[in-house]
């Protein structure tokens, strides 16, 4: 069984930088620290409210109970007891599955800001879910956090594929270096066996070599740190996927269903030709295939 | 004084983060590793296997980091397993969560093998200080 003794050394390049970088810091360790000394208080049985809908982000936050079995532990939670999937990985499928603009209901006022609150309930729940790892119940703080969060992801990946370039930037001098290095020295060893060099020459040669085998083993790691850096920064990148994915995905269903209000409060004369010829189609649906072409013609049809 | 041995799992529902912290863990000497793509596949895995150490990312599907710690600290057979747990944001209630959840330490996204083994040498120091005592 080895034994790993861990010392804090010169050679941690950069890790201040990075430390802060990251957002840790020593406040927040003792933070951490001082709650942690307290014992922890898990809460052990599933707190459910009644569930009234089928939709994961409408449920309540559940916490898991641990299921003894066969001296086993598990999730104990299921079918609705289970904790809301909160992923930018999702579709947007939480809007997709919201209240629906009505339109044939609409026309008054009250119905139009109905419309637009269903709309701003939408686009909250979608930031919502982008926002990950939350915590729920500060409403204080959750609007601006809950648009914050995506802006904070997208900061964090332009700010990767610039530690990206920065660490290539680093590795290639020193693989150069360790290229040229060896290349010389690889001549001049040509030269020896050649029997083209004294012996004042080799014995030059042979202390060049061995300082050089010497540095190999720091430039070999300092290289690997920046191999692990661009590792680091391409875990950023993916992550931010899919946050693009969706804030693209609510983009389009935002401008959908805005077009579904500008249409359904807008006497049918006064809509372009191919959209109103559309309300005969579409069993009161006139904008149920609306492109995103079509959504420009209907807009400058009514001069916007 | 740490044990080259010691059995890691490793949870995220990041297939990249898993590798990026199971190369970090090779490069600090620890190769006895395995992983889990969220908290309902680790809790399978810690009921079924050996593991003297959990690092798990907090946001996850299914059962998340924090559901994840607390199932673990609620259960005789695994709450003595140290959990480090990983947030992509340093924010003071996460912080704070985390510990009263009973984390043994957390950890911020982006870190570099530096950072990743100064917190599991503060939290091997601080299980063989509780040994000890």
């Amino acid at each position: 069984m080895r034994i790993l003794e861990w010392s804090k050394g010169a050679g941690d390049m950069g890790r201040t930088a990075r430390f802060d970088e990251s957002g840790d810091s020593d406040e927040l360790q003792a933070l951490f620290d001082s709650f942690a000394a307290s014992p922890p208080r898990p809460r052990l049985e599933l707190v459910s409210e009644p569930v009234s809908t089928d939709d994961p982000n409408d449920r309540p936050e559940q916490v898991p109970a641990v299921e003894r079995g066969r001296g086993g532990v598990g999730w104990a939670g299921s079918g609705s007891a289970r904790p809301r999937v909160d992923h930018g990985t999702q579709s947007a499928s939480g809007l997709e599955a919201g209240v629906a603009w009505n339109e044939q209901a609409a026309g008054t006022p009250a119905e139009l800001l109905c419309g637009l609150g269903q709309l701003l309930r939408q686009v909250y729940d979608s930031l919502d879910a982008l926002g990950g790892e939350c915590l729920r119940g500060n409403s204080a703080a959750a609007g601006p956090t809950e648009v914050r969060r995506p802006v904070r992801t997208l900061q964090m990946a332009q700010l990767a594929a610039t530690r990206l370039i920065h660490a290539t930037e680093a590795a290639r001098p020193i693989q150069v270096a360790v290229g040229r290095h060896a290349a010389e020295l690889g001549a001049r060893w040509e030269r020896l066996f050649a029997s083209r060099m004294g012996v004042s020459e080799f014995e030059q040669l042979a202390r060049d070599t061995r300082g050089f085998l010497g540095s190999l083993a720091e430039q070999s790691k300092a290289t690997e740190e920046q191999l692990t850096e661009i590792m680091l920064a391409q875990y950023v990148q993916d992550s931010a996927l899919p946050v693009i994915k969706r804030l693209s995905d609510m983009a389009h269903h935002v401008e959908a269903e805005l077009a579904r209000v500008v249409v359904a409060i807008t006497p049918g004369e006064r809509l372009p030709d191919g959209i109103a010829s559309q309300s005969a189609d579409a069993e009161g649906d006139r904008t149920a295939s609306l492109g995103h072409g079509q959504i420009d013609d209907l807009l400058k049809g009514l001069s916007f | 004084m740490t044990d080259s041995n010691t059995r890691f799992l490793i949870v995220d529902d990041f297939s990249t983060m898993r590798r990026i912290v199971r190369n970090l863990l090779k490069e600090l000497g620890f190769v006895n590793v395995d992983e889990a793509e969220d908290g309902q596949v680790a809790l399978e895995k810690l009921s079924s296997d050996d593991f003297q150490f959990v690092i798990s990312d907090w946001n996850m599907p299914n059962v998340d980091g924090l559901q994840l710690l607390i199932a673990i600290r609620a259960s005789p057979q695994l709450k003595h397993i140290p959990v480090l747990m990983i947030t992509a944001e340093p924010k003071r209630e996460h912080i704070i969560a985390a510990a009263q959840a009973g984390a043994s330490g957390y950890i911020v996204k982006p870190f570099t093998a530096t950072t990743l083994r100064d917190k599991l040498s503060k939290i091997f120091a601080n299980m063989s200080a509780k040994a000890a005592a």
